[in-house]
C-alpha cells in the first residue's frame, strides 16, 4: 500500500506524506529504484539534504542510469517547479553548501552538466566533504564514459 | 468457461465506464464505455497519469483510489464530477478499490462509474418547473389559487377543494400539507370512493378485535394515523351517507370511537377534502349532508377546468414532454405549430391527466430526433386534424414503409440492430419487415 500511497502524495507534492510512506516501503523494499528516486527528492524538500546525499550515492553506485535524466520526460517531474523556486529566492536556505547541494540533486534528474556545476559548488565551499565529492566523481566518470564533451 | 473468455471483452460489455490504473496512477485500462463518456480516445489516455487526463474534483485530494488506500475500505456509490475531452463536466457516481497481488500489495486501482447526467437533469426538471410545488401553471386564476394556499398556510382550517376530473386536486392538496406548520407530520390520503362501503368505517376509525368476523386484532384508523398531520378525504362526494355523521363529528370536537369499541378517542387531524361531484346537487337531492358542507367548506380552493385556463396548455405540453422524454429515453426537441394548435383547440373533458397521458402515448410512438406531431396523438383525440409530418416510430405504413426502412438501412449500413433502435422496434419486428419486403 506505502509505495502507492507514496506516489499519491508525491504527485500531490505533499514530500513530507510522500517521504513517510516511501521510507516505510523502502524498508521492505530497498531496491525499488522507481521509488527510491522519488524519496531522494522528498528528503531534499523535508530539510533532510544529508539523507538525501546519502541515499543518492548509494543509489548512483549501483546504478547512476536509475536517475539521471530519469524523470524530466515522465509527467510527473516536480523537479524544474522546485528549481525553480530554490534559483529564484523563493525558497531559501542557511547556507550556500546546502542550497547548492540541493540544487545538484534536483538538476541530476534533469540535467547533468548543471548538476555537475552544483556540487563543485558545493564542494569549493566545503572541500572536505567525502560524500559529495564521491557522488561528484561517479557522476563525473558517468559524464565522460557518455561520450559527452564537459567545459566545466 | 470463464477463462476462455476475453476480459477486454467482458469489461467492453459493461455499460458502466471502467478505468484502472497502475500504481503510479498511470492509465492501464479504459473500456468503451469510458470512452464514450468521457470523449477520450484509448490512445489518448494509456500510459498518463490518471488526474493528468480527467483533472476533475474527484483528483488529487479526493481521488477516490488514493482514499481506498487510506481508508482500507472500497467505496461505493461517491458523487462527484469528471472532466470529459472537450464538453462541461459530467456529474457521475462512481465505485473505487485497489488492486493487490498475491502477497496483499496494492499494484494498482480500478474506477467504475456512470453518467448521471439524466437523473440530474430529471432532477432539474422538477426543480425547475416547480412553478408552485409541482403544479405547472401561469394564468391568474391559477396564481391566485397559489396566493390562496400561501395565505392560509398558519392555518389548521378545513379546506375544501372542487374541481373536475384529472385538475390536479390531489397536488394542491399536497401543496396545502406543505406549506403548513404540520409539514414533516404524517399526511394520510384516503379515496373514499375505491374503499368499500361496509370497510371505509373502520378504515378511517379504526376497529377493535373482535368488531366483525375477520378483525383478529385491533386496528387503527385513518384518523388516528394522520394525529398532528393531515388527513386528505379524496372524492368525499361519494362517501356514503351513514358515515357522514362520523366524519362530521370528528370535524366537530375530534372525537370518534373505534369500531366495537365504547372508548372515545380525540384525534388533532386537520381534513383537506375533494370532490368532483357538484356538492349543491348532491345535498339537493339528499346523498351529501349540508351541515358536513359547511364544515368541510372552511377554505373553498375551487380549480378551473383545463379548457378555462388555455393559457396554461402550452406549458404543460413542454413540461411533459421532457418528463416523458427522459423516462423513456428519447430525444424529441420539440412540438409541432400544428400538435399544439390541437392541444389548444381541444376541450380536455379528463383536463391534465388526459393531457399527460396523450403526451405519454405520443413520446412512446414517435421517432427519436424529431418534432413531436399530431399522428403520434391518441387517435380520439385527432379527429378533425391531419398531420403531415408522420413522425410516428411505427407508422411505416404500407404506402412508404419500404423505401423507408431501406433508407434507414444505407444510413446505417445495413446494421439492423442501429435500424431498429431508430424505429423503436424489436430486432426481430424489423426481420419480419424485411421477410415480408422480400429483402431477408
Amino acid at each position: 500500500m506505502n509505495e502507492m500511497l507514496g506516489n499519491h502524495y508525491f504527485q500531490l507534492r505533499n514530500f513530507q506524506l510522500a517521504e513517510t510512506a516511501f521510507t516505510v516501503e523502502s524498508i521492505t523494499s530497498p531496491a525499488n529504484l522507481k521509488m527510491v528516486k522519488k524519496l531522494i527528492i522528498c528528503y531534499t524538500q523535508t530539510n533532510k539534504t544529508k539523507l538525501a546525499v546519502s541515499l543518492l550515492k548509494d543509489t548512483i553506485q549501483k546504478n547512476i542510469s536509475s536517475i539521471i535524466g530519469s524523470i524530466r520526460n515522465e509527467d510527473d517531474c516536480p523537479c524544474m517547479g522546485l528549481i525553480g523556486q530554490i534559483e529564484t529566492g523563493f525558497v531559501v536556505y542557511p547556507d550556500e553548501i546546502e542550497k547548492h547541494t540541493v540544487l545538484g540533486i534536483l538538476w541530476l534528474y534533469c540535467d547533468i552538466v548543471t548538476s555537475i556545476q552544483y556540487f563543485k559548488m558545493g564542494l569549493n565551499q566545503e572541500p572536505k566533504n567525502e560524500q559529495i565529492n564521491s557522488i561528484l566523481q561517479l557522476i563525473e566518470t558517468h559524464y565522460q564514459n557518455s561520450n559527452h564533451q564537459f567545459n566545466p | 468457461m470463464l477463462k476462455s473468455i476475453n476480459t477486454e471483452a467482458i469489461l467492453n460489455s459493461l455499460t458502466e465506464g471502467v478505468i484502472t490504473v497502475d500504481k503510479e496512477f498511470r492509465i492501464t485500462f479504459i473500456n468503451e464505455s469510458a470512452t464514450r463518456l468521457t470523449g477520450f480516445s484509448k490512445d489518448e489516455v494509456l500510459g498518463k497519469i490518471c488526474k493528468r487526463v480527467f483533472n476533475s474534483e474527484c483528483c488529487d485530494n479526493n481521488c477516490p483510489i488514493a482514499r481506498v488506500l487510506i481508508s482500507g475500505k472500497n467505496i461505493f456509490d461517491y458523487e462527484g464530477e469528471m472532466n470529459c475531452k472537450g464538453l462541461p463536466p459530467v456529474p457521475i457516481r462512481l465505485n473505487a478499490s485497489v488492486i493487490q497481488d498475491e502477497n496483499n500489495i496494492a499494484i494498482g486501482g480500478v474506477i467504475t462509474f456512470r453518467d448521471m447526467t439524466l437523473i440530474r437533469e430529471m432532477e432539474s426538471i422538477i426543480h425547475k418547473e416547480s412553478v408552485f410545488h409541482g403544479i405547472i401553471a401561469a394564468t391568474p386564476v391559477m396564481k391566485d389559487v397559489f396566493a390562496l394556499i400561501e395565505q392560509i398556510s398558519g392555518s389548521d382550517a378545513p379546506v375544501f377543494i372542487t374541481g373536475e376530473t384529472g385538475t390536479g386536486k390531489e397536488m394542491i392538496a399536497n401543496a396545502v400539507h406543505k406549506l403548513s406548520k404540520r409539514e414533516g407530520r404524517s399526511f394520510i390520503k384516503v379515496n373514499c370512493s375505491v374503499i368499500p362501503e361496509n370497510l371505509l368505517g373502520s378504515e378511517l376509525f379504526g376497529h377493535a378485535k373482535g368488531a366483525f368476523t375477520d378483525a383478529q386484532r385491533d386496528r387503527i384508523g385513518r384518523f388516528e394515523l394522520a394525529d398532528g398531520g393531515t388527513i386528505f378525504l379524496d372524492e368525499i362526494g361519494e362517501m356514503p351517507g351513514f358515515m357522514q355523521p362520523q366524519v362530521l363529528r370528528v370535524l366537530q370536537d375530534g372525537s370518534f370511537e373505534r369500531i366495537g369499541e365504547s372508548k372515545t378517542r380525540t384525534v388533532d387531524a386537520r381534513i383537506i377534502a375533494a370532490t368532483n361531484i357538484d356538492i349543491p346537487s348532491a345535498i339537493l337531492n339528499g346523498s351529501f349532508r349540508k351541515d358536513l358542507y359547511y364544515r368541510l367548506n372552511i377554505i373553498h380552493i375551487h380549480l378551473p377546468p383545463l379548457r378555462e385556463r388555455k393559457d396554461d396548455i402550452p406549458l404543460l405540453p413542454e413540461h411533459f414532454l421532457k418528463q416523458y422524454c427522459i423516462l423513456y429515453s428519447k430525444s424529441i426537441p420539440h412540438i409541432d405549430e400544428e400538435c399544439m394548435d390541437l392541444f389548444l383547440h381541444h376541450n380536455w373533458e379528463g383536463n391534465i391527466r388526459e393531457l399527460e397521458n396523450a403526451i405519454e402515448y405520443a413520446v412512446i410512438r414517435s421517432k427519436p430526433d424529431r418534432g413531436l406531431c399530431i399522428c403520434s396523438l391518441p387517435t380520439g383525440l385527432r379527429q378533425g386534424f391531419s398531420c403531415n409530418n408522420q413522425n410516428i416510430n411505427n407508422g411505416i405504413n404500407n404506402k412508404n414503409g419500404a423505401s423507408e426502412i431501406i433508407e434507414l438501412l444505407n444510413k446505417h449500413k445495413w446494421n439492423k440492430t442501429a435500424v431498429a433502435k431508430e424505429l423503436c422496434m424489436d430486432r426481430s419486428t424489423l426481420w419480419r419487415k424485411l421477410k415480408n419486403m422480400g429483402l431477408q
